[in-house]
């Protein structure tokens, strides 16, 4: 709860104060707060799992959650896009955040227009709001491992919900499935803006 | 694309010298993190408001973001299932 109201209160400065333009030159620094994320990102990767023995968590039953969301995101967007009428490179950068959405939304707006990059955000928010919110319910009536395939950003924002709603056995499997996302996502974005 | 290898790359390499040395608190970085992300969202809606936007078209974005939210939640949901009846032991 405390995580929307801070979203909505950004939300509202962002948009009152870009109005006025006096954060115009702030944001040519975007570039730099992003790579400053992704580096962060790296040495907390780095600092929460140990490389040497990564590879035991590394499990046929993880390596298929992260295909399976990976393969069932972007493989029904392109299908999703020509229903709305939107072509194959926005519709896979809408789903390319995978749940990553602080990353997602700023790296798409450096190489697409607002309106993707807005789009890609919030399917992203959307994508872990909904995990948090139905995350019993798929839990209880399909199964954990469907909660897994939701949000790739169980390492932080969902990992108290995997361990409350799913069980603490899965939550090496959120933590594995998150790591290997987290490396992932930016790539994946990288990809998308080289065909863009 | 480089770029983004290489300063993610030399994170990880980072982070994991700081681990064998112990210099840091992990808090401090998750706090940092957090900042961050909310900073890029900041940075995010900030170009968004400098184009002109009428409120329908926010309205209009909201239902895509999440018709596309939606469709590949349950896609994710349902090619997971597959892949795990089909392959996993």
């Amino acid at each position: 709860m405390t995580q929307i109201i801070i979203l909505i209160l950004i939300w509202g400065i962002g948009l009152s104060v870009g109005k006025t333009g006096i954060f115009h030159d702030f944001l040519t620094f975007s570039d730099l707060f992003l790579y400053l994320l992704l580096f962060i990102v790296g040495i907390q990767l780095a600092c929460t799992n140990d490389f040497k023995k990564i590879h035991k968590t590394f499990t046929i039953k993880s390596i298929l959650i992260t295909l399976g969301l990976v393969i069932g995101s972007f493989g029904i967007a392109p299908l999703v896009g020509f229903v709305l009428g939107y072509g194959m490179s926005k519709s896979l950068l809408f789903v390319s955040g995978l749940g990553y959405y602080s990353y997602a939304g700023s790296a798409i707006s450096n190489f697409a227009s607002p309106d993707v990059a807005l789009i890609a955000f919030l399917v992203s928010l959307f994508r872990e709001q909904f995990g948090i919110i139905f995350g019993r319910l798929i839990c209880s009536k399909i199964d954990p491992e469907s909660f897994l395939a939701i949000t790739a950003t169980s390492s932080d924002g969902l990992l108290p919900f995997i361990k409350a709603y799913a069980g603490q056995k899965y939550v090496v499997s959120g933590l594995t499935i998150s790591t290997i996302l987290n490396i992932m996502v930016p790539i994946f974005i990288s990809m998308l803006a080289l065909w863009n | 694309m480089y770029i983004t290898f290489l300063i993610f790359g030399t994170g990880i390499i980072f982070g994991y010298m700081v681990k064998k040395w112990s210099l840091t608190h992990l808090d401090k970085i998750e706090w940092i993190l957090t900042l961050l992300s909310y900073l890029l969202i900041f940075i995010t809606v900030l170009k968004l408001s400098e184009q002109k936007i009428g409120f329908d078209s926010y309205i209009n974005w909201f239902g895509v973001a999440m018709i596309f939210n939606l469709v590949s939640i349950f896609s994710s949901i349902f090619v997971t299932r597959l892949l795990l009846k089909y392959f996993s032991k």
